[in-house]
């Protein structure tokens, strides 16, 4: 793999990580930062495909720096303890390191994200179907892939995402999403939702020239009239 | 407790009749009665009774009759059957006078005055039976979750004296440092050693000198500074003539853990902590001011005050209310001041 960021905020602790990533070979470029700011910077810059990353930040934790990004690197958690987190990644199967880090684990880590099918390279803005978003509801936390997530639903500053009958809440305006996601996909049917296109499951005329959608996961949707017309398009209806 | 409660007893009172109902209805089926006296002589007793104990049941229910003495429950048992018994047969011969017209038999009326005496009894024996046996067993979880409450408590207790987010990342630090320092490594693991020594040794309640203690926190604060470096500078004021007084252990220890948690770690730059210990009137005064401000946001589900909560218990039991815990905030500095009694 091409290059790896390290997000740590002591120095020595910073060093070590380094030091034993260097030792496997891995990547060729290792990015260190320490803390969420210099993280965020060294994202945009470099765009590497790992993200090394201590949950305890000072600033911003690492929990809130993920929810703050749009477009998330394979992340591996690292920590000294933390029952909560900790808890919540075994629940979801989220990878983390226990410091002081152990080499074989270390390199047990990096083998499971090479394994996973590489994301498709996205273009400038839009993100890809494969891309993942963090989000955290409580103490639990999940990866979830853009094409996994059926439904958008605004609420205020917050959007409600829905995927595997879960719907926590992310602090991004629905406004915000639709300018980001693939629009060959997710569809704006009316203010209040975004839905992708993949979960309808049945395209039902509604009064006035609307349509009314029915989800694979049961919801109701119904298109505003301007939004309709798009659909009958597309669909050729 | 109620709700399970309310079901038992209706399904207990339900059945309890029921059985009462089917046997009379059995025996005289044998018997040979005809229909309608077989009628009159099951249903009628059957909701009368099942009517009659219901009522009697939510007069009783809120009576705490449970610490009585057994000579007051036993007199409140036999005045209940007998007013249960009495208002039973009245409305019972008020039935058959007014619907059925039978003739006033007093050797009938007299036996089914004790046979239903017995049957009121034994109700209300069963009734007293089953909540006395429940309540017994109730206080009983009671008593076990207590002494599990109280087990869990003295362990807490335990735990929470060096957090262990702080072990690790010490063991970490020094791990690293031994390849770029060893002298200083070396003597990081000496200084890991004694606190963790410290820690083990001194139980909740007793107390140290504080020179001991101030020792053990210098040690602690040293071994923080290979986690955050030139992000954290440290002072220690405390007269020499202090060295002999006594404080409870680990307490200074944990003010400055939690100046660390939710002052020093939560800034990029960091911060600054002063500890000053002075002697005012016949009191010993502890401040721990660190950089940062109060109320800052709790994050990872970790409560604000908990460790500090502890604080206040702990002084309370070791000076039975003399001392006094403090926290405030001024110029964006927080201080957490302990005031002791000397001795």
């Amino acid at each position: 793999m091409n290059s790896c960021l390290v997000v740590e905020d002591s120095r020595l602790a910073r060093k070590e990580i380094v030091a034993l990533i260097k030792d496997l070979g891995s990547f060729e470029n290792i990015h260190e930062a320490q803390n969420a700011a210099e993280a965020q910077e060294l994202l945009d810059q470099f765009d590497p495909e790992v993200l090394f990353l201590d949950i305890h930040l000072p600033g911003m934790d690492g929990f809130e720096f993920l929810e703050s990004l749009d477009k998330i690197p394979q992340v591996i958690f690292t920590t000294a303890y933390d029952e909560y987190a900790i808890k919540s990644f075994e629940y979801n199967a989220i990878d983390y390191l226990l410091k002081p880090i152990k080499k074989a684990r270390l390199e047990k880590a990096i083998e499971k994200l090479k394994t996973r099918n590489e994301p498709a390279e996205p273009t400038k803005k839009q993100l890809s179907l494969d891309q993942q978003i963090f989000v955290k509801d409580g103490d639990k936390c999940w990866f979830v892939k853009l094409k996994d997530i059926s439904l958008f639903e605004s609420v205020g500053n917050y959007s409600k995402v829905h995927f595997d009958n879960q719907k926590p809440l992310i602090h991004k305006s629905l406004n915000y999403l639709e300018s980001v996601l693939d629009p060959s996909v997710f569809f704006r049917a009316n203010r209040q939702q975004i839905i992708n296109l993949n979960s309808i499951e049945k395209i039902v005329p509604w009064f006035n020239g609307k349509l009314k959608l029915e989800l694979k996961t049961g919801e109701e949707i119904e298109v505003s009239r301007r939004q309709s017309q798009k659909i009958k398009n597309l669909y050729s209806i | 407790m109620i709700k399970t409660g309310n079901r038992n007893f209706w399904i207990t009172q339900i059945i309890g009749w029921g059985i009462f109902a089917g046997s009379n209805l059995i025996v005289q089926i044998i018997g040979g009665f005809p229909l309608d006296l077989l009628l009159t002589n099951s249903l009628i007793p059957f909701s009368v009774g099942f009517l009659t104990t219901t009522i009697y049941r939510y007069l009783i229910k809120d009576v705490d009759w449970k610490y009585w003495k057994f000579s007051k429950l036993l007199l409140l048992l036999i005045g209940s059957s007998s007013v249960l018994t009495i208002a039973f047969m009245a409305i019972i011969y008020s039935i058959l006078f007014l619907f059925i017209d039978v003739e006033f038999n007093l050797a009938k009326f007299l036996s089914n005055f004790v046979i239903f005496g017995l049957i009121m009894s034994l109700w209300n024996f069963i009734y007293f039976f089953i909540h006395y046996f429940n309540s017994w067993h109730n206080s009983e979880i009671d008593k076990w979750k207590l002494a599990a409450e109280i087990k869990d408590s003295q362990l807490g207790n335990l735990k929470a004296q060096i957090n262990p987010h702080f072990i690790f990342n010490a063991i970490n630090n020094i791990r690293s440092l031994i390849l770029e320092d060893k002298e200083k490594a070396r003597e990081m693991l000496l200084n890991f050693s004694d606190l963790f020594r410290y820690s083990l040794k001194h139980n909740e309640n007793a107390t140290v000198e504080l020179e001991e203690e101030v020792e053990i926190v210098q040690q602690y604060l040293e071994l923080l500074s290979i986690q955050f470096e030139d992000k954290l500078a440290y002072k220690i004021n405390l007269e020499n003539d202090l060295l002999k007084e006594t404080v409870p252990p680990m307490m200074l220890q944990l003010l400055v853990e939690n100046a660390i948690k939710h002052g020093i770690s939560q800034f990029t730059d960091g911060g600054s902590i002063v500890i000053d210990i002075h002697k005012k009137e016949d009191f010993l005064l502890l401040n721990v001011r660190n950089t940062g401000k109060l109320n800052n946001t709790v994050k990872l589900g970790e409560k604000l005050g908990v460790g500090l909560e502890n604080i206040k218990k702990r002084l309370d039991l070791i000076y039975t209310g003399k001392a006094k815990f403090d926290l405030t905030e001024k110029n964006n500095f927080v201080t957490a001041s302990i005031k002791i009694p000397l001795i």
